[in-house]
């Protein structure tokens, strides 16, 4: 067998010389090959300017060509953004990047990323489109930070490599949670000068604040209300009596949110007859851990008291749980309220949320950051005069629906709030931008915000948005909401952090 | 199937002869370096019949076929078809065989074309067609259909390819206007290579007309030189030879183009011509013009391998001799400027008694015969393989009954089974027939009765005298011995029939033939006349006929009254050449020989003369043990006996002590002549000194 073979391939001379030739082809090719294989390193990237960093699978980087971070949800809105981008001629755009975790594990991250970029997108369209042909037109990229922001320094490192041309990053939005990597991410992107606009961090240590060494974030804006300004809204709002009300805690440290809650609950509940409630939450807040025993054990207590209003200071796995326990209170004939910071918003669609529990006497009540009922006149609730307007949500309105094909849900507030950070964004490159330039100094749209106020402040769909010489707004709307059993909240009223709407000149007191 | 053939590997081996010829071992094993360069001769194997030529042919083909482009025919037997042309002559028929043996594509070997050859072929066929007689043209051509194949196998296999070429032909013929005579010839042959070159050539293969050119008159173009081919062949006489020995060109220029040009490379080792019984006239035309051509520096590659039964043939005058052995790792062919320097004559060389040794192991594993049988058959057939082979196969079939007592004479009476297919043969006539080919042996076998041309002569007038018709019978038997190449002696010599073999095979035949039994007419009339002729002394060979009739009582008393005589090694002489008497066998006789009771005295009743003294008698008997021991040692149909061979010493060491002048002779043959038995010898004299051994 082997004989006929060789006479067949290699006995003649000429067979000789074609089979070494084919033979020789062969292995130089499929030797070649390999070796290229294993010497070539591995193609990480996932599109311009995204590539997978080494031990994940998730897509990380910056990108404004449509490209969804192999996340389907996010793939509509992503093209969406990739096509207004392509009509923009090279030169006459400044881009917005949108910092999130797009590739967010939980559901509600998600949900919220995916608002949060409608919103923008929504208010990019009006600036390129409908905004009397202004310049610089508005680019806007996505810029992820991976899940749970674990990979922002390579995303932040190249935003910063972006404020040249083409790009002209001139403002950074969409900073959406409180968190350690966050303001790190913030500190380094302000420390680059680079202007960032928050969208619904409302933590206080991601702030710029009176007094020295509270200006750590030079070229920070925010359009939500700090956790302090929301929890003065809540105790206006509230008009709380101290001595009926009892704070619940979480005893981590290092989560903003809730430590700038825990601050806020604990200076207004001066002189409350009860120590605060403690729990211990897992060091990744979105993990069930075993907070739920500690829960039911709280709920007992808080039978035992004559408390009826009950402060919680705690992230939204944690509050859900809580809520959960209450529903199964010993004490059922008592009815209790459970004010919480903005968290509150993600219970709407929380699947794990015992409904029934609301339905037994216990209300829920949340400073939300925006709700779309807050600026839309209802028979018995008069619009307030001053601090927002009606007009700017429903221009809100017509720019959200050209955003999505389907409805965006508006009634967790972050297709509003980011539409606002964005506009509040635009608003600065714009004002920024000197007559006969098309574009403006990268340093100079930082340095916008002191002058957001007055007339030259934004009117914002949540209400206007004034900010004071630390880049927070000031006086902001602060829509107080009820989470109803259906998951949906309901419109209660806004409130004021300092108690009453701002007067129409909207300028900050001098303060300190 | 390899069949086991003795004593030739030096051409067979890996590195043999062969090898170095073809570049090739056996089966395509291996290259191998050519010995020769680009020029290897015409290599000749010479022997006489039944020396293994055409057994070591077949060989040569069944360990090539299929490997390397290979024919073989034999030059003596050209099947010559019934009712062919005047363009059919055993050379075209020959060149024809070859090319289509040649052609096909074997296991390791691509198919080779034959274009020139075929349109050689084809104008010489179409001499003699003719207008009228389509059925000729129609036969011819299809007889060229196998060599046509070559070309282009489809168009050869497909049906009407004559038909159509038939029809272009008459279309041609219509246009033509009418030709000279003398032209005809020629212009039947353009028209019809013009026709089967549109028929079977592709566009590569057409300028294969234009090889063509070079032939005489041709001025270069192909097709002129074509019909001047069928012209000279038409001729006859030398034109036609020449026009032949072109012919035998196209066959090596077609298989050179096989190994160069585009080709090349896509061919290991060269093309084998085996060319059996080259020394008939055939072989000596294809052979011939491959020398003259390769003399004017042509370089063809084509390796021949010829046999010939002539070991003297006058083609071979110049060629390089050299003896099978020799050739086993060189054979040099220096060339010279003569055109028979291209030859390398080998000459095969008898068995040895080893190679006869393994022969008779091979048919007889088990070693039932005689172990000295072998040796034996060596002795009586000079190692000539074919005898050997069939003997050594008779003695392996052998009933197991006589097994043991196996001697050459008992197996020459056997039966040997040759083909499966058909029934044994007996093996002495069968034998006899391979060695002496003639359609009727008889008066061979009659002649081996006599001794040199004279006694034949005489023998013949007495008995074959209704053979005589044309002529003497003698001269005729002679002569024809002389063409197989069998040595026949001149006046004087021991035997008319010098070979041992043969002659014991004529003898055989000589007794057995008639089936006569008992009385063996035929073979006593035939000594009897001879012992007439040589009467009525008691001269050597009128003994010698007494002992081959039967008769010892008169030799005894010869060699007994002689013995005192000066003349000892005379006395001896005469005694050896008495005793080379053939013994009248009984056909069928079992048991041990006659003769070796009376050698070893054991006879019951010697039957000795009346009057002698003691002294005489004893004399008598010992000559007589001394006669009948050296009969039997010498017979060469006989085994040897070891106690017989000590009774010859001790008989001729008495009688040397008896002599009063000659006892040294007789001393030295006491000495000497049971060792020549021992060595296979014939019995030396003088003793002691190697006369003429085997």
């Amino acid at each position: 067998m082997l004989e006929r073979l060789r006479r067949r391939v290699f006995w003649t001379p000429r067979q000789k010389f074609l089979t070494s030739l084919v033979v020789t082809a062969l292995v130089l090719g499929l030797g070649g090959y390999g070796i290229s294989r294993l010497t070539t390193p591995e193609d990480r990237s996932c599109a311009a300017g995204v590539e997978r960093p080494h031990g994940s699978t998730e897509c990380v980087g910056v990108n404004g060509d449509g490209h969804a971070f192999g996340m389907p949800d996010l793939a509509e809105t992503a093209a969406a953004i990739g096509r207004e981008n392509a009509t923009l001629k090279d030169g006459e755009y400044a881009t917005v990047a949108l910092l999130l975790p797009l590739t967010a594990a939980d559901h509600g991250m998600r949900v919220k990323v995916l608002h949060e970029i409608q919103g923008a997108h929504a208010y990019q369209y009006r600036a390129n489109h409908e905004s009397n042909s202004e310049t610089p037109k508005i680019r806007l990229v996505l810029a992820n930070t991976g899940r749970a922001n674990a990979h922002w320094r390579s995303t932040v490192d190249r935003l910063k490599a972006m404020t040249g041309a083409p790009d002209r990053l001139r403002a950074v939005s969409g900073v959406a949670t409180s968190s350690t990597e966050v303001r790190e991410a913030v500190a380094a992107l302000t420390g680059a000068g680079i202007a960032v606009v928050g969208t619904t961090i409302t933590a206080d240590d991601i702030a710029n604040g009176p007094g020295a060494g509270h200006n750590r974030f030079p070229g920070l804006a925010r359009v939500s209300p700090t956790n302090g300004d929301e929890a003065k809204a809540l105790a206006h709002f509230g008009r709380v009596d101290a001595a009926k009300a009892l704070l619940v805690q979480d005893t981590r440290t290092g989560d903003h949110y809730t430590d700038t809650l825990k601050a806020a609950f604990a200076a207004s509940l001066k002189g409350a007859p009860y120590e605060p409630q403690l729990f211990t939450s897992p060091p990744d807040p979105t993990e069930e851990g075993t907070t739920a025993n500690t829960f039911r054990q709280i709920t007992h207590l808080i039978c035992d008291t004559r408390a009826e209003t009950v402060f919680f200071a705690g992230r939204h796995t944690q509050l859900r749980q809580f809520i959960n326990a209450l529903g199964a209170r010993g004490c059922a004939e008592r009815s209790f309220t459970v004010l919480t910071g903005d968290e509150g918003s993600y219970l709407g669609a929380d699947s794990k949320l015992n409904r029934a529990a609301l339905k037994a006497k216990l209300t829920v009540r949340y400073a939300a950051l925006a709700h779309p009922d807050a600026w839309r006149p209802a028979p018995g609730r008069p619009v307030p005069a001053t601090g927002g307007s009606a007009t700017a949500f429903r221009t809100f309105l017509t720019d959200i629906a050209r955003a999505s094909a389907k409805p965006v849900p508006l009634a967790d507030g972050q297709a509003i709030v980011a539409y606002d950070a964005m506009a509040t964004a635009v608003h600065a490159i714009r004002q920024a931008t000197p007559k006969n330039a098309r574009y403006p100094e990268l340093a100079d749209v930082a340095t916008q915000w002191p002058q957001v106020k007055g007339s030259l402040r934004v009117e914002g769909a949540s209400g206007w948005i004034c900010l004071d010489n630390y880049g927070n707004p000031y006086n902001k709307a602060v829509p107080i909401v009820d989470l109803a059993p259906d998951g949906t909240q309901r419109f209660v009223r806004i409130a004021w952090p300092e108690g009453k709407a701002p007067a129409a000149s909207c300028l900050p007191p001098r303060r300190g | 199937m390899d069949r086991e053939l003795y004593g030739r590997e030096a051409v067979l081996h890996g590195n043999g002869l062969v090898a170095r010829l073809a570049g090739l071992t056996r089966h395509a094993g291996a290259r191998v370096a050519y010995e020769h360069g680009d020029d290897p001769p015409v290599t000749v194997f010479t022997g006489g019949r039944g020396m293994g030529k055409t057994a070591l042919l077949k060989e040569i083909r069944n360990g090539y076929k299929g490997c390397t482009p290979l024919a073989l025919i034999d030059c003596a037997h050209i099947e010559e078809p019934d009712d062919h042309g005047p363009g059919w002559t055993p050379l075209t028929g020959a060149l024809s065989e070859l090319a289509v043996q040649l052609a096909p594509k074997g296991e390791a070997v691509k198919p080779v074309q034959f274009p020139r050859l075929s349109l050689g072929l084809v104008a010489v066929a179409s001499l003699g067609w003719s207008r009228e007689d389509d059925e000729r043209a129609r036969r011819d051509l299809l007889r060229l259909g196998p060599l046509l194949a070559t070309v282009d196998p489809g168009r050869a296999a497909a049906a009407g390819w004559v038909g159509r070429v038939l029809a272009k032909l008459a279309a041609a013929f219509t246009e033509a206007t009418a030709p000279l005579a003398g032209q005809v010839a020629g212009l039947v042959a353009e028209a019809t290579v013009e026709t089967v070159v549109e028929e079977f050539f592709g566009r590569f293969l057409r300028q294969s007309e234009n090889w063509y050119g070079a032939y005489r008159n041709a001025g270069g173009r192909g097709r002129a030189g074509l019909q001047q081919l069928a012209v000279d062949f038409a001729q006859g006489g030398r034109r036609r030879a020449e026009a032949e020995s072109f012919l035998v060109g196209a066959l090596t220029e077609d298989l050179l183009r096989a190994y160069t040009g585009l080709r090349r490379g896509t061919r290991i080792g060269r093309p084998l011509l085996l060319l059996d019984n080259a020394h008939e006239p055939l072989g000596r035309q294809l052979v011939e013009p491959i020398l003259r051509a390769r003399a004017d520096g042509r370089r063809d590659r084509v390796v021949v391998l010829a046999t010939s039964r002539v070991r003297d043939h006058e083609g071979l005058r110049n060629a390089t001799r050299t003896r099978l052995p020799e050739t086993a790792h060189r054979a040099p062919c220096p060339r010279d400027g003569r055109v028979g320097s291209g030859l390398l004559a080998v000459d095969l060389t008898p068995l040895t008694p080893t190679q006869a040794r393994a022969a008779f192991d091979a048919h007889d594993p088990a070693g039932r015969t005689p172990a000295d049988l072998s040796r034996a058959v060596h002795r009586l057939t000079g190692g000539r393989p074919l005898g050997v082979a069939l003997l050594a196969r008779a003695a392996g079939e052998a009933p197991a009954a006589v097994r043991s007592t196996l001697t050459p004479g008992g197996l020459l009476d056997l039966t040997v089974e040759l083909r499966e297919d058909s029934p044994p043969v007996p093996v002495a006539p069968t034998l006899l027939a391979e060695l002496l080919p003639v359609p009727r042996p008889g008066p061979y076998a009659v002649l081996a009765a006599a001794h040199d041309e004279d006694s034949a002569r005489r023998l013949a007038q007495a008995r074959l005298a209704g053979e005589a018709l044309d002529g003497d019978v003698a001269l005729r038997v002679r002569d024809r011995l002389r063409a197989e190449d069998w040595t026949v002696a001149a006046a004087g010599a021991a035997h008319f029939v010098a070979d041992p073999l043969l002659r014991a095979l004529l003898l055989h035949r000589l007794r057995f033939e008639d089936g006569d039994h008992p009385r063996y007419a035929a073979w006593h009339a035939a000594h009897e006349t001879l012992r007439r002729h040589y009467g009525p002394d008691p001269t050597p060979r009128r003994l010698h006929h007494d002992l081959a009739l039967g008769s010892t009582a008169e030799a005894v008393a010869h060699f007994r009254l002689t013995f005192p005589e000066p003349d000892v090694l005379g006395w001896l002489g005469r005694l050896r050449f008495v005793a080379s008497a053939p013994y009248p066998r009984e056909r069928g006789a079992t048991g041990p020989d006659p003769r070796r009771a009376v050698a070893l005295g054991q006879e019951p009743d010697p039957g000795l003369p009346d009057g002698l003294d003691p002294d005489t008698t004893a004399l008598h008997l010992s000559v007589r043990r001394l006669l009948h021991a050296v009969w039997l040692l010498t017979d060469p149909l006989a085994l040897p006996d070891e106690e017989v061979a000590h009774r010859l010493t001790h008989e001729l060491r008495r009688l040397s002590g008896r002599h009063l002048t000659g006892s040294g002779p007789l001393w030295d043959a006491a000495t000497h002549w049971p060792r020549d038995i021992r060595a296979w010898r014939e019995l030396s004299l003088p003793p002691g000194r190697p006369e003429d051994g085997v």
